[in-house]
């Protein structure tokens, strides 16, 4: 069974993607990753609990809209700010009040989880465990594959160890 | 049909194989398929019963297991692995929602119940819960989750440099022992064992369940146990969205209810259903094992990702309801909780392969509560109070003195604002003055307590059997009854007490058949 994704809408997706620019690495290019990005997003929302999902996309919307009363905005949303307008924006919520640094780390979290679980980040980090992982279980094989099949039967018996 | 249910085992039914509302009849009914779950059904079917398990979660083969992080905290934890216990600070926890349960996803570390917390619990109106009654339990669970020692070569670079850094200090520390069947040390555990030598509840109790005859509908969430005024029916669920339609019925008529779906899910399941507590603590009593993470840089390549997630843990301070260990995690989660972004986190990332995660676990000095919100599901809370708190920072500290005495050259630390620290010395001046709870940086994969057993149901909500006190046919068979937190991680504590309860519900099967 398939979960369902969570569409963002365009005024959402514009959002995260401004956040993303502040948060995320600015190499390589974010133009270059943000559909998987956002995809895997756009999944993981589906997957979380109402509650969860409920709290992230609020808190994004009010992350964009308080933009306008603070200094930096000086009535522009978020996403309308420039780079380094929108970076000191950040900078100064994250260093605010405890709640707002909790929820922020919250949102920074799943942009930069999503972010680092790209196969094309962490292999430019040197992080490829499918390869690892494909020599390791070979292996187990070749050196203990007769104890696995008597181990693995073993666990249908009704007193393993007793061999009834 | 999906390709998952073309290669199904026989008995296991998932939501794409279903055409329509289902009306099933069974002895038993158990809803969850992780470590109580699973082994309860195996053991009540391996006893002759007929046995129906229902599972929220999908079925994932081994096979179908990958390296993917985002895609596994999908499929196989609930809410994506993003559940919050609100508090002063607040804990992110996670629980497995697959076939399997949390065992699929946890790091099969596998311990016996300490005796000093059994004999704690044998002083709480508990019958026949001592070392004594418990070790043949524990040895059967042994031997049928293959526990034992990991093969030295799959030992990785991080946990021996933790270990080195724990014996630097002269502190007590033990090799773990997990449930694995020579497993190489791919560390993949918390996506999913791609090997198939963890030896989780997916390969073990549920296919042993299914060979004696049992039944299992994945993708089917109960949404409530029925009920005769005080008597368990049976269960009424619903598949999940088939083409954004709503899912089929499923409704199961047995002697027996039990409740296995984890101390968050089951006392939520319970009070939805009707059932009160004359104790009044269904849903209190939860304990967590507040977690806290240390990342260690290295001059060295470590790259902890080679090897087991977990191989040791120090247990000198386990009186102090402390204990610390090194468990890898993938860059994507390593990120979580970091204050670093932009350049600065490209810049902390890029020494991912010189990094040796680790962390301490704390016993809880308090206890939290689960409440079930409608509309909403459950609402968990959790305030950790000053004696856990500084547990934590202790805790905290000691692996940072580990990772410091390993040869670490610096050490970020979960204290929000906190800098690094690079020696001893700025480690004891950054933590000589308080540190504000809200500050700390906690989670949990630890959840119990919250249908605690005991004789008294004045004081307990389920009998030492898991017998639901007020209730007839209707038990529990999870975390959620342990009377306090046991210090260390609690699946064989879980099974040994599942394959317990089910033995003498089996024995008593008379009074309970209808």
């Amino acid at each position: 069974m398939r979960l369902p994704d969570h569409a963002l809408s365009r005024r959402q997706r514009r959002t995260l993607r401004a956040f993303a620019d502040v948060v995320c690495p600015p190499e390589p290019s974010l133009d270059t990753v943000w559909p998987a990005l956002l995809g895997n997003v756009e999944q993981f929302l589906g997957a979380t609990g109402k509650g969860t999902r409920a709290l992230l996309l609020t808190s994004f919307a009010v992350f964009d809209q308080a933009a306008r009363l603070t200094r930096e905005g000086r009535g522009r949303r978020f996403v309308d700010l420039d780079r380094r307008q929108a970076e000191i924006y950040y900078r100064r919520r994250a260093a605010g009040s405890r709640g707002t640094r909790s929820l922020l780390t919250l949102m920074k979290g799943v942009l930069t989880l999503h972010y680092y679980g790209l196969p094309r980040i962490e292999e430019a980090l040197g992080y490829s465990p499918a390869a690892y992982v494909r020599a390791t279980a070979a292996r187990r094989i070749e050196r203990y594959g007769q104890q696995i099949r008597l181990g693995e039967r073993a666990a249908f018996l009704l007193d393993p160890g007793s061999g009834v | 049909m999906s390709t998952v249910s073309a290669t199904v085992p026989s008995g296991l039914v998932v939501a794409d194989d279903v055409p329509g509302d289902l009306s099933v009849d069974c002895d038993v009914v158990v809803v969850g398929s992780g470590a109580g779950g699973a082994s309860t059904a195996a053991e009540l079917a391996d006893g002759g019963l007929d046995v129906v398990v229902v599972e929220e979660g999908g079925y994932h083969p081994t096979a179908s297991f990958s390296v993917d992080v985002p895609h596994a905290l999908r499929t196989l934890y609930r809410d994506g692995g993003a559940q919050t216990a609100f508090g002063r600070p607040p804990v992110a926890f996670s629980e497995g929602r697959c076939v399997g349960g949390s065992t699929v996803v946890n790091g099969g570390m596998s311990f016996r119940t300490p005796d000093r917390v059994l004999q704690r619990w044998a002083g709480e109106e508990l019958r026949a819960i001592t070392p004594q009654a418990m070790e043949p339990y524990f040895e059967r669970v042994e031997r049928r989750l293959s526990v034992g020692p990991q093969d030295p070569a799959s030992i990785g670079r991080d946990s021996e440099l933790f270990r080195a850094g724990a014996e630097r200090n002269g502190w007590e520390l033990i090799a773990n022992t997990r449930n694995q069947l020579h497993c190489c040390g791919c560390n993949a555990c918390l996506w999913g064992c791609p090997t198939g030598a963890k030896r989780s509840m997916l390969v073990t109790e549920v296919p042993r369940a299914l060979s004696r005859g049992a039944r299992l509908y994945a993708d089917c969430r109960v949404e409530r146990i029925t009920r005769i005024g005080s008597r368990a029916t049976g269960i009424v669920g619903r598949f999940g969205p088939r083409d954004g339609a709503p899912g089929a019925r499923l409704r199961v008529r047995a002697s027996v209810v039990v409740a296995a779906g984890g101390a968050v899910q089951s006392p939520t399941l319970l009070r939805r259903s009707g059932f009160r507590s004359p104790s009044g603590r269904l849903g209190r009593n939860l304990t967590l094992h507040p977690n806290a993470r240390v990342i260690g840089i290295f001059d060295e390549e470590v790259r902890g990702w080679h090897g087991v997630h977990q191989a040791y843990q120090v247990r000198e301070f386990l009186d102090e309801g402390i204990l610390l260990a090194a468990a890898n995690l993938p860059p994507a989660l390593v990120t979580l909780g970091l204050p670093h972004y932009g350049t600065e986190l490209a810049e902390l990332m890029a020494d991912y392969n010189r990094m040796v995660v680790a962390g301490c676990l704390v016993e809880d000095t308090t206890t939290g509560r689960v409440r079930s919100v409608p509309g909403v599901g459950p609402v968990v809370s959790y305030q950790l109070d000053d004696e856990g708190a500084r547990r934590v920072v202790r805790g905290i500290t000691l692996t940072a003195q580990t990772l410091l005495a390993a040869g670490a050259r610096r050490v970020l630390l979960p204290l929000r604002g906190a800098p690094e620290v690079g020696s001893p010395r700025e480690l004891d001046a950054l933590l000589a003055g308080p540190v504000a709870k809200s500050d700390l940086d906690l989670f949990s994969v630890h959840l119990m307590g919250t249908a605690r057993m005991g004789e008294d149901p004045r004081r307990a909500v389920v009998s030492s059997f898991g017998e639901f006190h007020g209730a007839t046919g209707l038990f529990v068979a999870d975390a959620s009854l342990f009377p306090g937190p046991v210090g260390v991680n609690p699946m064989e504590t879980i099974v040994a007490l599942a394959i317990r309860n089910a033995e003498n519900l089996l024995g008593n099967w008379r009074r309970h058949a209808r």
